[in-house]
């Protein structure tokens, strides 16, 4: 949906809320004039939304209901039920050609003729007749009528009737019919009938499916939804819309009104409480120790420990809830790089093409905002230094337009954004000889650098591989920038390119700030936490297996030479060896370490929190976490504390 | 004929628990493991594969690419796409190969469903 | 094993997958006078198909409320279905 449409629905939604709102005030106090110019105002601003589209058949409704108010205003005459029952079917009509138009981006097929309905009931309600009801029932299907006729002890309003029929091979992709049909909620009516007659015994299919359910439930149509969501072509589902205008009460809104805005800081409030409620939860821990020490207080621990794992699984769905309350596509930020590329395209004079895909994948809401602003420096380091000129392009045989792609995807819990171009590449020598002339390296060590070493100087600050340095990128803004922002929202960058065929840069970022698995370690008499994810395994070996490679220390494991580091002297508080000694083995890229520690203590799920203060300024922290007993510790980034 | 059921995955951690879980269902059947698309093609060109359980979330081609890929060499094969987050975009993709959806995190109940389905495929097959 | 055929009845006990429909139905093809003893944790819709067609003389308890309201009726139904 583009962003003028995305808009037009939130507006459309609050503003028929407003004018409903208005006009159920009026039915109670008719000569209330403020809530009648205030309805008038809301109609009338919708109709001018709705003429931005291409959407006649809301139009000419919305058109009468706002002359029917016009006259109320001009002639000082009151507003009865007659004609504020029309309204209000109008707004409530205008509500679902809405949620219709967002879920599919078009008017209900329907609309044009429940419109011009509308519309007659509203020159009717004009002329002070009494109003028929010619939308009841209008929309919906048959068998759904059918449904509620045989059923007419249930109330209709907030009802929904469902309609599922099996496929004859459902049972061979693992469906179970009557399973999923006992897990629809607040059902108040099936019934149950077959695609064709029962055969004999002797001919009949066990294999087949030959059922046919129809039901009433109570529930949300969103929840039923889900529950059918795998097979939308065996599923109809259909809920009452049109209830009976005399009977519309405010809350009938709250049914159909399916988002609310609510301010980021209430519910980054919830996702904090829900840390709160972990922490509390890990320090259950100490009550299962505590219990077993106790008299007979095993059955106790068990139960206390149950306990906690069923409080722990709440939590985290909780947590899960919570977060992804957060979760907004990609598409948000990715959409805007469409106008800046065009914009960079005008003042390089360079045609440029950008194609972007995965727009649909879901991270939290800060790490989508704060993915701009690197993007943006990579779209324009890539203009800048990766598309040649056109003419140059000609030569090399590439197409004219040069192409920026942005694709994000999604790898287990982070997202992958690729942005390549089909530029020049980058010369590994230009790169060297940038570098040494810089001054950021020597010539020897120039010499020696490999090429992904070569290309980790592109991220050295104040690095720019541009003899001009251009308006566009200019100095500063180079990748140690990109690195550094993206470093920020707990994310990576990596650099590959190829002469002759472009550069591509890829960002790997979680989705969300979510909650990570820590393990407690010791190094003198501290307490630390490591994130679990990089920790491949833990052992304990003796002094005499750590030998001694030049000023390094190494061991064997698995036939596999792995360098050894004492996380006391990373932290600055050196200890000395012992004859036993506990190692945490990392991997990292594709290469192992074992980091030497004093002692190894429980593991725990916790929402890490961002370092703050004076901690934000420390390298290699990843954040703080409260303890169940109530302290804070430390959590290590291991990755740049080994940097 | 034992039945050989392929699960590719590229965490090994994620195959373990899927192979585990398919044993508590069916001791008798013939695991294999492959860490990504190449592999299962690969697999697939070598020896016989009855079932096919994959991970949605895969570097290279995901799991649905695969499913396509397998599903014109293997019009009937049960396939099972094991994801967390089900899109509306996905389920469409899924159902164009035909192609059954498991939700992560594993677990024999949600995986008994496309397993009964799979070995009922099987024997009607072979009957 | 968890449809059990014993001499005038049939057994549904423990998790009846899909595959246990042939089983229930030859069973009932068999021994149409057998009752049929609900005792399951859950049953599939195959087995539960086999007993609308078929319906034998049904004992014991559904094991989800929706199977108890409206399949068991279905079963014990003297006409056939619509």
């Amino acid at each position: 949906m583009d962003d003028l449409l995305a808009q037009f629905v939130i507006e459309a939604a609050e503003l028929t809320q407003q004018a409903a709102e208005d006009l159920l005030a009026l039915d109670c106090e008719p000569g209330n004039r403020a809530r009648l110019d205030s309805a008038f105002r809301a109609i009338h601003t919708l109709k001018g939304s709705v003429g931005l589209f291409d959407l006649a058949p809301m139009q000419g409704a919305l058109h009468s209901a706002e002359d029917l108010l016009d006259l109320a205003i001009k002639d000082n005459v009151e507003l009865d039920p007659t004609r504020i029952d029309p309204i209000l079917a109008v707004l409530e009509w205008i509500d679902r050609c809405v949620q219709h138009l967002q879920r599919v981006g078009t008017l209900p097929p329907t609309a044009e003729d429940e419109g011009a309905k509308l519309v007659l009931w509203l020159a009717s309600g004009r002329a002070v007749t009494p109003a028929p009801s010619p939308v009841a029932g209008g929309t919906l299907p048959q068998w759904a009528a059918k449904l509620f006729d045989a059923n007419p002890a249930i109330h209709r309003n907030g009802a929904v009737a469902l309609r599922y029929t099996p496929a004859p091979e459902c049972f061979f992709s693992g469906d179970d019919p009557i399973s999923l049909m006992a897990g629809v909620p607040e059902l108040v009516f099936a019934r149950i009938s077959t695609r064709e007659n029962w055969r004999d015994p002797a001919e009949f299919d066990p294999f087949r499916s030959n059922l046919i359910f129809e039901a009433i439930s109570m529930a949300k149509r969103a929840d039923i939804e889900a529950i059918f969501r795998l097979i939308p072509d065996q599923i109809a589902i259909a809920h009452d819309a049109t209830t009976d205008p005399s009977e519309l009460p405010a809350e009938s809104h709250e049914t159909t009104t399916r988002t609310i805005r609510v301010d980021l800081a209430r519910i980054d409030d919830i996702v904090g409480l829900v840390g709160e409620l972990l922490t509390a939860k890990n320090g259950m821990s100490a009550l299962v120790t505590q219990a077993q020490l106790l008299d007979g207080g095993l059955a106790l621990s068990r139960n206390v420990a149950a306990l906690q794992q069923d409080i722990g699984r709440l939590v985290a769905q909780l947590q899960r809830a919570a977060t992804d309350v957060r979760m907004v596509p990609l598409g948000d930020t990715l959409r805007r790089l469409s106008r800046l590329v065009r914009e960079i395209s005008g003042q390089t004079g360079k045609p440029l093409q950008l194609v972007v895909t995965g727009g649909e994948i879901e991270a939290d809401k800060t790490i989508v905002d704060g993915l701009y602003e690197p993007l943006l420096h990579i779209i324009r380091n890539a203009v800048d230094h990766g598309i040649e000129p056109e003419e140059q392009r000609q030569i090399a045989g590439k197409p004219a337009k040069g192409t920026i792609s942005v694709s994000a995807r999604q790898v287990g819990h982070r997202i992958e954004l690729a942005v390549g171009d089909d530029g020049r590449g980058i010369e590994l020598g230009h790169i060297r000889s940038t570098a040494l002339a810089r001054g950021l390296i020597s010539a020897e060590a120039a010499a020696a650098l490999g090429e992904s070493d070569c290309l980790e100087l592109l991220f050295a600050p104040g690095f720019s591989t541009s003899e001009t340095v251009s308006d566009l990128s200019g100095r500063g803004v180079g990748m140690d920038a990109v690195r550094s922002s993206v470093r920020r929202l707990g994310g990576k960058v990596t650099i590959s390119s190829a002469v002759g065929t472009g550069t591509t840069i890829v960002l790997s970022l979680p989705t969300s700030f979510a909650m990570s698995r820590v393990i407690l370690v010791t190094v003198a008499g501290e307490q630390y936490g490591v994130p679990m994810e990089s920790i491949a395994e833990t052992v304990r070996i003796p002094a005499s297996a750590i030998t001694q490679v030049r000023s390094n220390e190494a061991f064997a494991l698995r036939d596999r030479t792995i360098p050894i580091l004492r996380l006391g002297d990373i932290v600055g508080s050196g200890a000395p060896g012992r004859s036993e000694e506990m190692l945490l083995v990392l991997e990292i890229g594709a290469s192992a370490l074992g980091l030497v520690v004093d002692g190894i203590g429980e593991r725990f799920e916790t929402l890490l929190r961002p370092p703050a203060g004076l901690l934000r300024a420390v390298r290699g922290i990843l954040g703080t976490t409260v303890l169940g007993d109530g302290r804070i510790i430390m959590v290590l980034d291991l990755e740049a504390l080994l940097a | 004929m034992a039945v050989t059921v392929m699960v590719v995955d590229d965490s090994k951690l994620a195959r373990i628990v899927a192979v585990k879980t398919i044993a508590t269902l069916k001791p008798d059947w013939v695991k294999v493991e492959a860490s990504n698309a190449q592999e299962a093609l690969q697999l697939v060109a070598e020896q016989q594969i009855d079932v096919a359980v994959l991970d949605f979330n895969m570097p290279g081609r995901d799991g649905l690419d695969l499913a396509a890929d397998l599903r014109k060499s293997h019009p009937t094969m049960p396939i099972a796409i094991i994801t967390a987050n089900i899109q509306d975009e996905v389920i469409a993709r899924a159902r164009a190969v035909n192609a059954t959806f498991v939700n992560k995190p594993l677990t024999a109940d949600g995986m008994s469903g496309f397993i009964d389905g799979a070995a009922l495929r099987l024997r009607q097959a072979q009957g | 094993m968890t449809v059990i055929v014993g001499e005038r009845e049939i057994r549904l006990t423990g998790r009846c997958g899909v595959d246990e429909a042939e089983a229930l139905l030859s069973a009932l093809s068999i021994a149409p006078q057998s009752r049929v003893v609900l005792a399951a944790e859950h049953v599939h819709t195959a087995l539960w198909q086999v007993l609308v067609a078929l319906r034998p003389t049904v004992i014991g308890g559904a094991p989800d409320r929706f199977s108890a309201d409206y399949i068991l009726p279905l079963i014990a139904q003297k006409d056939a279905l619509p």
